[in-house]
């Protein structure tokens, strides 16, 4: 797995007063004003303008579909696929909406859909969003090793490994919190799900990871110090 | 042993996202409740961790395999000519021009001084010597075009051509040097263009 190069940074605890709109800073997705004029230009047939869109978002795509899926391979394909889709689509696009919000969705969905024939070709599982949310979540098996070991990996990365043991919709809205730095209403408008369900994921996610953390042992050296 | 109903509080207390009368409620909750103390502790572990887990590395050639996933799906899109391409291309041009240019300039500078009593004489006999130089390119051309089909037999007549067509060039007057540098610049252009024109159906159909 590549490592991060950002998990040196120390992030303050001020983000934590920030009232429930932004989050902290990571690989921010940007604001949508700057990309109508190339969208425009685009549909023109102006190829410099749609490569300026793929510049603009290419990274931001790849690491949310490498978070949701866990690898190089597959997050190439489905970054590919979406610039793909978005080139064909532009058109439909709607240019009172927000670009971000649209490629974002496609990329997500795109994982999903990957994801779920996955699991399929392995477990022959119906994987059902609605009904996780009645249940306790189900933990995937990321398909490598166990994770900590304490003495080399630093608490992120153990958490980023515990994040991949979460399905890959609540994978989706940890990384959109909080290395994409999306609002609650933005993280629900790209994932087309309400805002409220977008905060119960949110704190059942949280709340998992901190068992997992616990159950590892982890949390409590943590707080011995 | 946990504080069910306060786990979600908890978070939103850490996220500053409570009002000022439920935060003071929770946190008076939290002195006199050890397993909320603990669980708040735990949280804020997590959510120093989580801003800081590491994010891949975007891979070298992410960009230019997207662009080119892009451009065979779009033939319309012209396939543009980075700079050094352009700046290539024009160089050449420049330099078959001024060859071109130069050879012409010495070829009238030097007709100049004959223009007198045997510029006919000389005009003809350079006409003549032109035709037959014209003549053995052609040749040249056609052997070439044998070569291609087989190499060996065509390869000595090739040869047999260049060594009796070295032999008058000696004599040539500046009027044919300027000709053959014309017909060879022009040659080098037209194929430097039948290559970009082939490049470029090439591509489209790399779909």
């Amino acid at each position: 797995m590549a490592a991060g190069s950002r998990s040196g940074e120390t992030i303050s605890p001020a983000w934590r007063m920030l009232p429930s709109g932004k989050a902290a800073k990571g690989s921010p997705v940007r604001e949508t004003g700057d990309d109508l004029p190339l969208v425009k230009r685009s549909l023109k047939g102006d190829e410099q303008a749609f490569e300026e869109l793929v510049t603009r978002y290419e990274a931001a795509l790849y690491r949310l579909a490498w978070r949701m899926l866990g690898n190089e391979e597959e997050a190439r394909d489905i970054v590919q696929e979406t610039f793909l889709r978005v080139f064909r689509a532009l058109e439909t696009f709607d240019q009172s909406r927000r670009f971000s919000t649209w490629i974002l969705r496609i990329t997500t969905n795109l994982c999903i859909d990957r994801y779920r024939r996955r699991k399929m070709r392995l477990l022959s599982i119906d994987v059902d969003d609605e009904e996780e949310d009645r249940r306790p979540i189900v933990l995937v098996d990321p398909g490598r090793g166990p994770e900590a070991d304490h003495g080399r990996t630093s608490l992120a990365e153990t958490v980023g490994a515990l994040i991949e043991r979460l399905p890959p919709i609540y994978r989706a809205i940890l990384h959109m919190r909080y290395q994409q730095g999306l609002a609650y209403e933005e993280i629900a408008e790209t994932l087309e799900i309400p805002l409220g369900t977008v905060k119960a994921r949110l704190h059942r996610a949280h709340r998992q990871l901190k068992e997992l953390l616990e159950a590892a042992g982890i949390g409590l050296e943590a707080l011995e110090d | 042993m946990k504080c069910e109903e306060h786990q979600v509080a908890l978070q939103e207390l850490l996220a500053g996202e409570l009002s000022e009368e439920r935060r003071l409620a929770l946190e008076e909750h939290v002195r006199h409740c050890p397993a909320c103390e603990r669980d708040l502790a735990a949280y804020r572990v997590l959510f120093d961790a989580l801003p800081q887990v590491p994010e891949p590395e975007i891979p070298a050639r992410l960009h230019g395999d997207i662009m080119l996933a892009l451009r065979a799906h779009q033939p319309a899109w012209k396939q543009r000519e980075t700079r050094t391409q352009v700046l290539v291309r024009r160089t050449v041009a420049a330099v078959l021009a001024a060859a071109f240019g130069l050879s012409l300039s010495y070829a009238l500078w030097e007709s100049m001084g004959r223009i007198g009593a045997v510029v006919a004489h000389r005009v003809s006999l350079d006409m003549v010597s032109f035709w037959n130089a014209a003549r053995d390119l052609w040749r040249i051309l056609v052997l070439l075009g044998n070569v291609l089909r087989n190499l060996e037999p065509a390869g000595e007549g090739l040869a047999e051509t260049l060594r009796r067509s070295a032999e008058p060039l000696a004599s040539w007057g500046p009027l044919l040097v300027t000709a053959y540098t014309a017909a060879l610049c022009l040659g080098g252009y037209l194929i430097w263009r039948a290559f970009r024109r082939a490049n470029e159906r090439g591509f489209e159909h790399a779909a």
